[in-house]
């Protein structure tokens, strides 16, 4: 098999809260142990719901987060173990391309500046090849250099994001982490999105680490999917495997949600009770267990370590699956 | 941007006063061009004269021309007011953008350093560093400035709080920029509108602590022409010779009103939901 490009393992994030003075310290334990293999040129998705801990990983890999604990191997080289000026170049390799296009630009900079920026910073090019660059890019993403010029604000949510990804992509980075980057935009053009997306990971060997809660996105852009719930990961798999053999109850629960554009077929949509357990109190054992509808003694316990049901695809479950 | 000129120009206030700052400023680099006899110079024979058409405001007990004086004044007075809220704005910024960015105990430090300056009634901590430092303009102006610097800091750092966690500054992080730079390349810009508000505020306290100072005889010395030592100066010819405290009062006021209309003005049209009706 080929070398990863980003291996991450046993990543844990905990953020301490102290409400009041006399209280003790509370730990949200937003990310814990979430293992995750990215190889060159594929996509992979991590799915789950608001508040899992998806986007803390995405940025915990980044290192815009300081992880508390793990290793994130990037082209076999620890991240964490880098100082800040390392951290600073390595991450011309590594993007993101965030959630809220609205927010993710300076309001103050023209197009040009937003785009000449990375440049500037890694110190790439003189002037007159950064513009020629920016140019370029600019008309890569689909985008007209008459429109440099211009403010943030001038633009649509589309528009903006397509300048978000320009802004990721100047530095012809080998990793491109997506936050979630078309769940601000309308259903139209978040196809339009996706597809420049996929366009771009040809024409540049991209890699994606796609973050998102939206599983018929996911399963349009992906080739791996990883699910998560209360900040572990509980189930990766090829998409077709993921979609048509969903292993983990909790997977199964998801994909029952989603809406099937056809009035005649029903499908058996699996409830799930209860809420979200708190991330700074979860469930012993198997986190899932209070709302699981196959829990079991061991489950109340124990946490169930991953295993490999049939080839490339991991669930985390007490089940027996064979 | 253009939207904030079409605002400004729509808004007959902010027109207003800015062409009277605009005049007032004028008339301070003008000031020997426009001034009909030297500020200091002693006519002995019109001592505290009424208005006439060679001195059209009077003379002062020496005999000066008090139109004159008052130009000059100008000068010292937007001179200083403008060079001390310079020198406030420099500070306060700087330690507003750190305490705000890096926050913990950087911040609980700048801020308790600056709650304590606060503490201080502005004109008697102006007072205490100028009988510190000396009197004269350069001293003036660095009292001053350091008296405002809590204002800017504290306005910077809230600005810097709300906008620190900002996608767009996270971006430049994810970019690989430094801290530096996204300090003053990132979050910097986007604090120029509190910041030119509060500045237009405090050049007119600036100008009235000045005045006060030169008042109590420990800003602008003698026989340098200042506002706030004509008044003081007028003060025992009062009734002899009104138009010596009536005169740089009026100055005085003028200049105060227009600073600080134009600063609320200028927070209104950048800020919509703060418009008075």
């Amino acid at each position: 098999m080929t070398k990863p490009l980003l291996e991450v393992r046993a990543l844990t994030k905990h953020f301490k809260s102290k409400q009041g003075f006399f209280s003790s310290e509370k730990v949200v334990r937003a990310v814990d142990g979430v293992n995750l293999t990215v190889y060159p040129g594929e996509t992979v998705s991590i799915v789950g719901e608001s508040g899992c801990g998806k986007s803390t990983t995405g940025r915990c890999i980044l290192r815009l987060i300081e992880p508390t604990d793990g290793e994130i191997l990037f082209e076999g080289q620890d991240i964490r173990k880098l100082n800040e000026a390392e951290l600073r170049r390595t991450r011309r390799n590594m993007q993101l391309v965030f959630q809220d296009p609205f927010a993710s630009l300076n309001p103050r900079k023209t197009i040009s500046q937003l785009l000449e920026d990375p440049l500037i910073i890694h110190g790439i090019g003189t002037p007159a090849e950064r513009r020629k660059q920016v140019e370029e890019m600019i008309g890569i993403v689909g985008l007209s250099k008459q429109q440099l010029d211009r403010f943030p604000h001038e633009f649509s949510g589309g528009q903006r994001q397509r300048i978000g990804i320009a802004r990721a992509l100047i530095l012809r980075p080998k990793l491109i982490i997506a936050d979630e980057p078309v769940s601000a935009l309308d259903v139209s053009i978040q196809a339009q999105i996706l597809n420049l997306m996929q366009d771009l990971q040809k024409e540049f060997k991209l890699t994606y680490l796609f973050i998102s809660h939206d599983l018929s996105v996911v399963r349009h852009i992906s080739d791996r999917v990883a699910v998560m719930y209360l900040g572990k990961v509980v189930e990766v798999a090829d998409k077709h495997s993921l979609y048509e053999k969903p292993t983990h109850p909790y997977t199964q629960a998801l994909l029952s949600a989603v809406p099937v554009p056809n009035p005649h077929l029903t499908t058996e949509r699996i409830i799930l009770e209860g809420d979200l357990p708190s991330p700074a109190n979860p469930p012993s054992g198997c986190t899932f267990h209070p709302r699981c509808r196959h829990c079991m003694d061991i489950c109340k316990t124990v946490a169930p370590a991953a295993k490999e049901v049939t080839a490339g695809h991991f669930v985390s479950c007490h089940l027996d699956h064979a | 941007m253009s939207t904030f000129r079409k605002r400004f120009l729509t808004n007959k206030t902010a027109v207003f006063c800015s062409v009277l700052l605009a005049l007032l400023c004028l008339t301070a680099v003008l000031a020997p061009v426009l001034a009909p006899h030297d500020p200091t110079e002693m006519f002995q024979d019109h001592r505290m004269e009424g208005s006439s058409a060679d001195y059209l405001l009077g003379t002062d007990q020496f005999g000066r021309d008090l139109l004159s004086r008052i130009i000059y004044g100008a000068r010292v007075s937007l001179v200083v007011g403008i060079s001390a809220v310079l020198v406030s704005v420099a500070f306060g910024t700087l330690f507003g953008l750190i305490a705000g960015y890096f926050g913990r105990w950087i911040d609980g430090f700048i801020m308790r350093v600056m709650d304590v300056l606060f503490a201080f009634p502005e004109i008697l901590l102006a007072l205490a560093i100028v009988a510190a430092l000396g009197p004269g303009t350069f001293n003036t102006i660095m009292a001053i400035g350091i008296v405002n610097i809590p204002i800017f800091t504290r306005t910077v750092r809230g600005a810097v709080l709300s906008i620190k966690n900002l996608e767009y500054v996270e971006s430049a992080r994810a970019i690989g920029a430094s801290t530096k730079r996204i300090l003053f390349l990132e979050i910097f810009p986007n604090v120029t509108a509190p910041l030119l508000v509060q500045s237009s505020l405090a050049i007119s306290g600036a100008i009235l602590t000045e005045s006060a100072l030169s008042f109590l005889g420990l800003g602008i010395q003698p026989p340098d022409p200042s506002w706030g030592g004509m008044i003081s100066e007028a003060r025992r010819y009062m009734e002899l010779a009104p138009g010596m405290i009536i005169w740089p009062c009026i100055a005085m006021t003028v200049t105060i009103l227009a600073c600080n209309m134009f600063g609320d003005a200028v927070r209104d049209i950048l800020d919509p939901r703060h418009r008075s009706k």
